[in-house]
């Protein structure tokens, strides 16, 4: 059955065709789902919004773009939703940390071990750094995204990669004195 | 040594073609709430339109009836005032004619003696008048009705007979005479009483209006006197009896003058005190305070599909329990219609999860390791749905068939508006409001199938403060003014019960709150 096929019968709600598209993507919108998450737990419950999302509204996409495009944006979306009133406290200017250096040592870092501290970011960071560097929004779209000025979009940016850095590093260091 | 990289690409990188499969779990929780999304998307939104319009006539009932209280209020001091102004002045003039006849009670005393009958109907005049002296307040309506019914009668019976039309000449006549008789003894009272007379003066108009016009041209005192004669006038036509009513009445009239002329004065006073007072005490109400211990039976279960313990038991069927609910609460009356309540109750809540499997698990099970929302599970014990059963291979299944249960026990301050629909001997109420809840205890057992129950943990995503919206009815029977009996089924929907649910989750209790309130 051809996408655009199971994507009708969706439409009608199909059972069983919802139950195809899902071990579709599933595993795509998942990983999404980790990432912008806090945790395991919630990305499974931001997973099943998502999908109720996308078979409730799956009656409005007219094969217009791509169909994994539209649903990895409701995805995005309900993630968004259920962190986008959580204030994350902005200490830092944005002209202070504008050109830190954030480069890191290419040591092999597990993808578990990203995940785990992409998920231990505060709210705001995590999304920024989600939308703008692994899903390549630009800082106006994230602002508008997450209700908030392009300022404080960069702002959080800077922040987040800064936090990231700061652990791999520390994280480097526990590893080498224990390996010593 | 390794080269530098922007953060980015390291991350970028790393997640390129990063695929996780989600647990199968999630699967089985978004085809169920696929297949209850049609009735829910349906049953919900009728259910809060219906609470909304409740909400939203409640509102309105009890603004409009706070508005328009004050307007009545303010209405019925006024009616208050005339009344109590009318029926003194009323009551002054049945005082002040009696001195008028006193020169024309010896001659009517002599025609007393031949009818008996009418005798018998103005000594019921006289006891009557002696009441009005002496308990002011009754004396008010009986004047207002006899004096209603005399114009009506006199009305009719004037136009047709002549004799009337003699009688009132006679009247006059003795009216005339006696309007000098009691100046000289009275004056001083009579100008006390003159200005009160004034005010009367546009009602006595009528009066003689309804009567005669022309004959009646004397003071404004003679139509009232005028207006208790005909009525016995009416009652026996012929011009004896008529005769009897004016001597009786004078007698009467007599004796209460000796009695009342000492303290006239302060008797018009007392009569306004007390009308006074009665009337007031009229518009009050009963009882503007009361209280009133409850117990009630609850039922708690949830709307939605969610569960507090963990998401795998999201689409589990649940089951409510009874638990109870006893307090106390106090109420007081702002108006006839509207009761606002406060009180304290102690509450239990309930309810089961069901199809949960219990097994031993050796190290760490993942999906046990879920039960995040309970603090204190056991190591070795594992609970999962029946449903996700099939994703695990437990190694030795302790019960199939088990039941997960979570007991809440809040303190419950609510605080209601009881609008009465009916106020009879059974009463019949709406009652709106909100409740706050403060977490007493939250406790999760679980109960295998052969009935052992164990305690497996406190909840640790209840609230320490959640509230609800009430909507309920109530019913009362007055056994006496101060005591009466209640049955009041009620409904609460909770808002922010759990804090970290997944699913859709929305508790509710009902709960039949008996009880008796005493009124003072």
């Amino acid at each position: 059955m051809s996408l655009n096929q199971l994507i009708e019968n969706c439409k009608i709600d199909d059972t069983k065709a919802q139950g195809e598209l899902y071990k579709l993507f599933s595993s795509k919108l998942f990983a999404t789902c980790l990432k912008y998450s806090r945790n395991y737990a919630e990305a499974e419950d931001n997973l099943q919004d998502a999908f109720l999302k996308i078979f409730e509204k799956i009656e409005q996409y007219k094969n217009k773009g791509s169909f994994e495009g539209w649903i990895k944006r409701i995805t995005v979306n309900t993630v968004l939703q259920r962190y986008r009133n959580e204030k994350v406290f902005d200490i830092i200017n944005e002209n202070t940390i504008e050109d830190v250096d954030v480069e890191v040592d290419e040591d092999s870092v597990s993808i578990d071990y990203l995940l785990k501290i992409i998920q231990e970011l505060p709210d705001r960071y995590r999304l920024v750094f989600n939308l703008y560097v692994l899903d390549g929004y630009s800082h106006k779209d994230i602002a508008n995204m997450l209700n908030i000025n392009i300022g404080t979009s960069k702002s959080n940016l800077a922040r987040a990669r800064q936090i990231l850095k700061q652990t791999i590093e520390d994280y480097k260091t526990i590893q080498r004195s224990q390996s010593l | 040594m390794s080269d530098k990289k922007h953060i980015d690409r390291l991350f970028q990188e790393g997640f390129k073609d990063f695929e996780v499969t989600p647990n199968n779990a999630v699967w089985r929780n978004i085809e169920s709430e696929l297949k209850k999304k049609n009735k829910k998307r349906r049953v919900i939104p009728i259910w809060w339109r219906y609470a909304g319009i409740a909400a939203l006539l409640l509102l309105l009932v009890t603004i409009g009836g706070l508005y328009f209280n004050t307007i009545d209020e303010a209405s019925i001091n006024n009616v208050v005032d005339v009344d109590s102004e009318n029926p003194n002045s009323e009551s002054i003039n049945i005082i002040s004619k009696n001195p008028l006849n006193n020169g024309s009670a010896k001659s009517n005393i002599l025609i007393s003696d031949n009818n008996k009958e009418s005798l018998n109907d103005t000594s019921n005049i006289k006891s009557e008048i002696i009441k009005h002296k002496k308990i002011p307040s009754k004396k008010i309506s009986i004047t207002e009705s006899s004096s209603s019914k005399n114009q009506n009668e006199s009305k009719t019976k004037l136009v047709s007979s002549d004799k009337l039309y003699i009688k009132h000449k006679r009247n006059n006549g003795n009216n005339a005479i006696i309007t000098n008789a009691p100046e000289e003894k009275n004056k001083e009272e009579e100008n006390k009483i003159e200005t009160i007379h004034q005010a009367l003066k546009n009602k006595t108009h009528i009066a003689n209006a309804l009567k005669k016009d022309s004959i009646i041209e004397s003071k404004s005192e003679t139509p009232i006197a005028n207006s208790e004669k005909p009525k016995s006038l009416l009652i026996n036509t012929p011009k004896n009896n008529t005769a009897i009513a004016d001597v009786k009445l004078n007698q009467v009239e007599n004796i209460k003058t000796d009695e009342k002329s000492k303290d006239k004065k302060r008797s018009i006073e007392d009569a306004l005190n007390e009308t006074k007072v009665v009337l007031e005490t009229n518009n009050k109400l009963n009882s503007k305070w009361s209280v009133a211990p409850n117990l009630a039976p609850v039922y708690f279960n949830k709307l939605g599909n969610g569960s507090s313990i963990h998401p795998q038991f999201n689409t589990n069927s649940t089951s409510g329990d009874i638990n109870m609910s006893y307090g106390i609460s106090t109420s007081y009356a702002i108006n006839k219609k509207i009761r606002v309540r406060s009180g304290i109750n102690s509450v239990n809540l309930g309810y089961n999860t069901n199809d949960v499997v219990v097994f031993q698990s050796v190290g760490v099970n993942r999906l046990s390791s879920g039960l995040k929302n309970i603090d204190g599970t056991s190591n070795n014990i594992s609970l999962i749905s029946s449903e996700a059963l099939n994703s695990v291979a437990p190694t030795s299944i302790t019960s199939s068939n088990a039941e997960i249960n979570q007991n809440l026990r809040y303190i419950e301050i609510p605080l209601e508006i009881k609008y009465t629909l009916s106020d009879k001997k059974f009463g019949f109420n709406l009652i709106g409001g909100f409740s706050s809840f403060i977490l007493n205890t939250s406790e999760i057992f679980y109960e295998q199938e052969d009935g052992s129950r164990r305690y497996l943990g406190e909840a640790n995503n209840i609230n320490k403060i959640s509230y609800s919206a009430n909507l309920g009815l109530g019913l009362n029977y007055k056994v006496t003014k101060k005591f009466d009996l209640n049955l009041e089924p009620i409904f609460k929907y909770q808002f922010n019960t759990f804090n970290n649910t997944s699913g859709n989750l929305s508790p509710y209790f009902i709960g039949v709150y008996t009880g008796f309130s005493i009124n003072f």
